[in-house]
This record gives structure tokens, sequence and C-alpha cells, in this order.
């Protein structure tokens, strides 16, 4: 049994007990649960990651449902200790649930919340941010000047490439590969190619457009193709942004093999999930091709980085930042604590998970729905027609 | 010997440039232009101009063009040096470092880098734009300082800002305030600006007090030229009109900003943070810059990527041609009335 994990409790003599595993940005999402009549128990353990055992513990006896991370291992154990305890519901605090065994979450009809929609702009930000920053060597730049360095200005100083005219390549176009898409190529009138096993049409019809006004305005029309195999895009791309779901599939996309097919002046950029790139390949590359650089944002075994990383000049690592907007924080709070309430009160699951801007109106209630249930199908869940 | 002796001969037979600085592009263009030029380099010698130009039959007189970079300064005194001087080909898209005045009066044409460097600067602008409100140089530094601590880093590194639906300001729309624009419009900026004149041709709101534009901005971002109107343009008043939550982009020069003020402001925690190519009495850049986290500092390289480099060279060499062709220059410079 674990030992006892410390808490700060809102609303103690609230009807429904609600625990988040981790304090969240923001007071919106707890006055939200207080309001409804919730307990709210936020784990203020100051601990990288809680283990199976914590998260049990803090479950306890009798517990409605569970706000948890994307850091944390939901599986068979925890789905039967959350059900047990009356549990109707969990939610992660972000868009991706790899580390939820959704099936567990069904065989204990436990509704699965997540929080799209309020990250596509972000991360694609993100994602921009750091293309421009390998691009135009910042971070190098940055380091050098405080270092104290800068004896006058030189021709050869920190000399990066324009972004016009090169191709960009994105590796799954969905809500953020798209709009990361469409800020590479209408902000700097770079190339496409994109590899996605559906076609992205709107993404498309967008550049098709944007090169016809460019041609009319007498400029270089951009272009762009969907590629056939992922490989083609890593042998074509001057940047690359990997964009998929991680899966069985996509683990290790990106391995030493693949890495050897792409430029050798190449940019990765990787805003999705750590396992999606095998790290000690990608650290020995970097090693051999100085002039290849990698802009990081998500590590195969978060918090750590692997061996080497945090050495090489070429590589750019942020700490999994994508989302760390106030904003955009905040929102994924107010999302992932509706979810839950939303399961406990018996409302119905919101229409579109991408549309989700009226739970995030400060000045208004929110709808009376879950914003975003992944296996609400799966449980037979109605979905609201507001 | 009599080969030695008809190479100096046919070397002395092209037309003289006198290479001041040297300029940024130069080790690329010598080695293509040395068949049409005859390069003068003072820099690989330890005489003074004055004694240079006496030395080796190199007479003043026979000098008429004269190739620099933004680093060398060509006064009135240098210009004296060089009476037979008709051209000066600078490889800088500014000009502040030459004596315009005193050019027009000696009837000396000017050509620079034009629009060549528009918009690899404007990329650049974007970059320590996304950098200091994103937080990526800071972030990659705290990083790579926690990776041995048991502390989850996403917990304790402080967010930074989004870009989208932010307003942003534009001082200066030439060519790479424009470019700037369009950039920042595909992240959902909304696009102000000051300039000289109201522009025409563009929808974006005009603002003619600085303090006002700064009122109403979430960032500022300067592309403007330096000059008697522009110095210190960006002054206590403005950034303190900018905000607590306000960012400052330089990519123009040094001088648009009063220093002084903007360490102080910063310090103080009256603005969000400044992303900074350019500095107001380089290569000094203030030590208190350099220990924070707020700032991105970058050393005058917006200009600089391996495509401009290429077309400079040619623009350079185009400029030089079409002045001994008696043709009219590519880029010329306007000269003050």
């Amino acid at each position: 049994m674990a030992k006892p994990v410390s808490i700060e409790v809102w609303n103690p003599s609230g009807k429904y007990r609600v625990v988040s595993t981790k304090p969240m940005p923001g007071t919106r999402w707890i006055n939200l649960l207080v309001q409804n009549d919730v307990r709210l128990e936020i784990c203020t353990e100051k601990k990288t990651i809680l283990s199976v055992e914590d998260i049990i513990a803090l479950i306890g006896d009798k517990c409605d449902g569970v706000i948890g991370q994307l850091t944390e291992d939901w599986g068979e154990q925890l789905f039967s200790t959350l059900s047990k305890a009356g549990g109707k519901a969990f939610s992660n605090m972000a868009v991706g649930y790899n580390n939820v065994d959704v099936d567990a979450a069904n065989k204990y009809g436990v509704a699965v919340g997540n929080t799209p929609g309020v990250l596509t702009e972000t991360t694609a930000e993100l994602a921009a941010s750091l293309s421009l920053a390998a691009a135009r060597r910042i971070v190098e730049a940055d380091e050098f000047m405080r270092a104290g360095l800068y004896d006058g200005w030189l021709p050869h100083l920190f000399v990066g490439n324009l972004l016009k005219g090169q191709t960009v390549g994105v590796i799954g176009a969905g809500r953020i590969g798209s709009a990361y898409a469409r800020m590479m190529v209408e902000g700097f009138k770079m190339n496409l190619i994109y590899y996605d096993l559906y076609q992205s049409t709107r993404l498309e019809k967008f550049i098709t457009a944007y090169a016809t006004f460019l041609k009319a305005s007498g400029e270089t029309p951009v272009t762009w193709k969907r590629a056939a195999t992922m490989d083609e895009v890593l042998q074509e791309a001057d940047i690359i942004s990997l964009h998929p779901v991680l899966d069985k599939t996509t683990y290790h996309l990106v391995n030493k093999e693949r890495l050897a097919k792409m430029k050798k002046e190449a940019i990765l950029i990787n805003c999705s999930r750590g396992p999606v790139i095998d790290e000690a390949a990608l650290v020995e590359h970097l090693k051999q091709n100085p002039m290849f650089r990698v802009g990081l944002d998500v590590f195969e075994e978060e918090p750590y980085m692997k061996p080497g990383l945090a050495e090489l000049k070429n590589a750019i690592v942020v700490p999994h930042i994508a989302s760390a907007s106030k904003w955009t924080r905040e929102g994924m709070a107010t999302l992932a604590a509706l979810n839950v309430l939303g399961k406990i009160k018996g409302y119905p699951v919101w229409f579109d998970a991408n549309r989700v801007e009226p739970f995030l109106n400060e000045n208004a209630q929110p709808p009376a729905a879950s914003p975003s249930i992944v296996n609400a199908k799966a449980l037979g869940l109605p979905t609201s027609k507001l | 010997m009599a080969e030695e002796a008809h190479n100096s001969n046919s070397m002395n037979a092209l037309p003289k440039v006198l290479v001041l600085g040297p300029p940024t592009c130069f080790i690329t263009l010598q080695p293509l232009y040395s068949h049409k030029f005859h390069f003068l380099n003072p820099h690989t010698s330890s005489l003074s101009l004055q004694h240079f130009l006496h030395h080796h039959h190199h007479h003043p007189s026979s000098v008429s063009a004269v190739l620099c970079g933004a680093s060398y300064s060509v006064t009135a005194n240098v210009l004296c040096l060089l009476p037979a001087l008709r051209l000066i080909v600078t490889t800088s898209a500014g000009t502040d470092h030459i004596d315009l005045a005193e050019c027009r009066r000696r009837g000396i044409q000017v050509a620079g880098a034009g629009e060549l460097f528009s918009e690899d600067v404007a990329d650049m602008a974007v970059a320590l734009l996304t950098d200091v409100m994103r937080k990526i140089s800071a972030a990659d530094r705290y990083l790579r300082t926690q990776q041995n601590h048991d502390t989850t880093p996403w917990d304790f590194f402080t967010f930074g800002s989004k870009l989208a639906g932010k307003r942003v300001g534009i001082i200066g729309l030439g060519s790479i305030g424009m470019e700037v624009a369009k950039r920042l419009e595909s992240f959902g900026c909304i696009i102000l600006y000051n300039s000289k004149h109201k522009k025409a041709s563009v929808s974006y709101p005009f603002y003619s007090s600085m303090v006002d534009l700064a009122t109403t901005c979430d960032a500022l971002v300067l592309c403007c030229a330096l000059n008697e109107q522009t110095k210190h343009i960006i002054n206590r008043e403005v950034m303190l009109a900018l905000g607590k939550q306000g960012f400052i982009v330089n990519v123009g020069r040094g001088g648009l900003i009063d220093e002084k003020e903007l360490v102080k402001c910063l310090m103080e925690g009256e603005i969000g943070g400044a992303g900074l190519d350019v500095f107001e009495n380089e290569p000094h850049v203030p030590k208190e810059l350099l220990a924070m986290n707020n700032v991105v500092l970058s050393p005058h390289s917006a200009a600089f990527t391996v495509e401009s480099m290429m077309n400079l060279c040619e623009l350079m060499g185009g400029n030089l041609e079409a002045f001994f062709l008696n043709k009219p220059l590519i880029t010329p410079v306007m000269l003050p009335q």
C-alpha cells in the first residue's frame, strides 16, 4: 500500500468527489467543479510522475471521477479501482491519450476524456517557432552572445537558410499538421509535401488558392504534393515536422534508417510524442551530421533526454511547452474538468470535439455537455444536439 | 618573369575597385569577378589607407569605385582621399555608415543592397518574435540545466504567449516591414503600423503617434532606417505605453531604441521581453541583457543566409559592371536633396 499522498481540498462538503492528480493552471476549472457541488481534491505531491500505487491511494473508496496527466499509466488496474470506487469518468489534460488503455476503460464503463480543439493553433505555432529557430540558428546565436563572444560584426556568424522556395514536409496532416503547413506555406512561401493515410482536401484547396493568388500577383506560386510514402517526404523536404498519433505503428517511426534518408542539412521538428523518434539513433545522427538540425518539444522518456542530446549544438530542446501558453493550458484544465463533470451529471457528449469555444468563454456558463469523450460510441453515450 | 609582368599589366588595365571593410561577401565575390576588376585590398596591408593608396602605384586618382560593408564608415575624410571616386557600392541595405550629403556634393553615386535582404530579415524578425514570446531559447537553456534533476520541467517552466490574435505594430512599412506583416498574418496576428507616410496601398491601421501605436499593441517590430527622425524612436514613454506584457523586436539599427532605457524597463519588468539583432554601440552589448531570460540576442545576422550571400555577390558585381559600362545602377540609393 502506497503511503498517503498530500492533497489540497476544495469544497469539503461537496456531493461528488473528484480527484486531480496534479495542480492545473488557472482557477476557472476549480470554480466550475465547486459550483456544481463537487468536493475537489488536488494532489500536491512534489513528484515528477505519480505511480499507479499513488493514484490508487488518491482514488480511495469513493471517487466519482479523476482528472489525470499524460505521464500516468491508466490501464486495467486504475480503471478497475476507479470503477469499484463508483467512478464514471477519467479525463487526460491532453489531446493525446496513448497513456490510456481505452479497452480497459470500456470494460469498466469509464468514460475517457481528452482536450482537443484548444491545442491546434498553439502547437502548430510552436512547431513553426522551432522551425524558424533552427533555420536561423537563433538558440546558438543567443548562447554565443551570452557567452560574451560577440566582439564585432562578422559576415559568417550563424548564417542560416532562407525559407522561401524550400520544401516543408509534414507527416500527419491532421488538425495540427495542417495548421503548421498553412503557417509555413502562407507565411514563408514554402512548398509543401505531406504524408497522411487520409487526403487533406482542405489543406490542398487552401494551398492551391494561395498559389493562384501568388501567380496573379506576379510571384512564383507555391506547390503541394501528397507523398505516396513517408520516405518520399524525408528525402525531399528541407524541414520536416512530425504530427502523427502515437501508436504501435508510429513507435520509432523515425529511426536510424529513415534519418539516413533525409538531406544532410535538413531540419527535423517534433511536437507530437517523443517515442515517434528513436532518440538514441537521433543523437548519433546529430553527432555525425553537424549541419542536420532538430527542434524537440517531446522526448522518448520524459522528463529525461537520451545521453548526449543536451550537449549538442545542432539540437534545440524545450520542455514539452507546445501547449504552454496561459490561455491554452487553462483551457485544457477547463475542458478536462468539464469532461468529468459532464459524465457525473449525466450530460450528453458535445457534438464536435474540435469546436470547443463555447466551453472556454469565461463570461458565460459552459454548455451542459462533456466536451470530448473518446470512447463515447463504445459506451453508447448520447450526443448533444446543441 | 615575362608572364608575371604580363599578368601585372593586364591587372592594371582592369578598372580599380577599392575594397573597404572588407564587406560580407568579398570572399565569395573576389574569385568570381577578379577577371573583370582589379580589387585593391587595404585590409591585407598594415599601412593606413592614405599610405596604401600611394603605395604600389595605386594612385588615388585611379580609383573611381569603392566596395564597402556596413561596418566601414565612409566619412568626408575618407572621400577626401579619393578625388576620382564616382561610385560607392555598399553590401548593406542601410546607408547610415556613408556620408550621403558629401557624396551628393561630390557627384558620387551610391548603390546598396536594395530589397535583397528583405525576406531574410523578415524571417529573422519573426524568428526573434516567436522565440521571445514562446520562450524557445529560454526553454532550451532551462532544459539543458534541468536535465539531471528529478523534477518535471514543464511543471515549473513559465508559460509563453501565443502569437495568434496578438496586435503587432510594425515600425517602417517598407519592403522588410511588408514581408514581416505577411508572415505574421499567417500566425493570425493583427497588423498595425507606423511609417514616414500612410500607405495608400495597404489596409492595416496607420498610427502617426508611436505612443498610441504602442498602447494598442502587444508587440513592436522595428524595420525602419536610422536617421535623425528615427533615433531613439523607442524611448521610455513608448516602452511604458507598450506595457508589462509587451515585446520589442529590433532588426533595424541599434540606435532606434534608447538602449539604456530598454535595459531599465526590462529590469523593472515594465516590458515583457525583447528580441534584438542590433545594438546601439556594436559590438558592445549591455551586460545586463546577457543575464536576462526574457531577451533573445543575435549578432547582427538577420540579413545573412546562404541564399542572400550568393544573391548579394551577383548584385554587387552587377552594380560595378553597370557603372563601368556606363549603364544605370541596379540598386541606386537616393541621395538627400
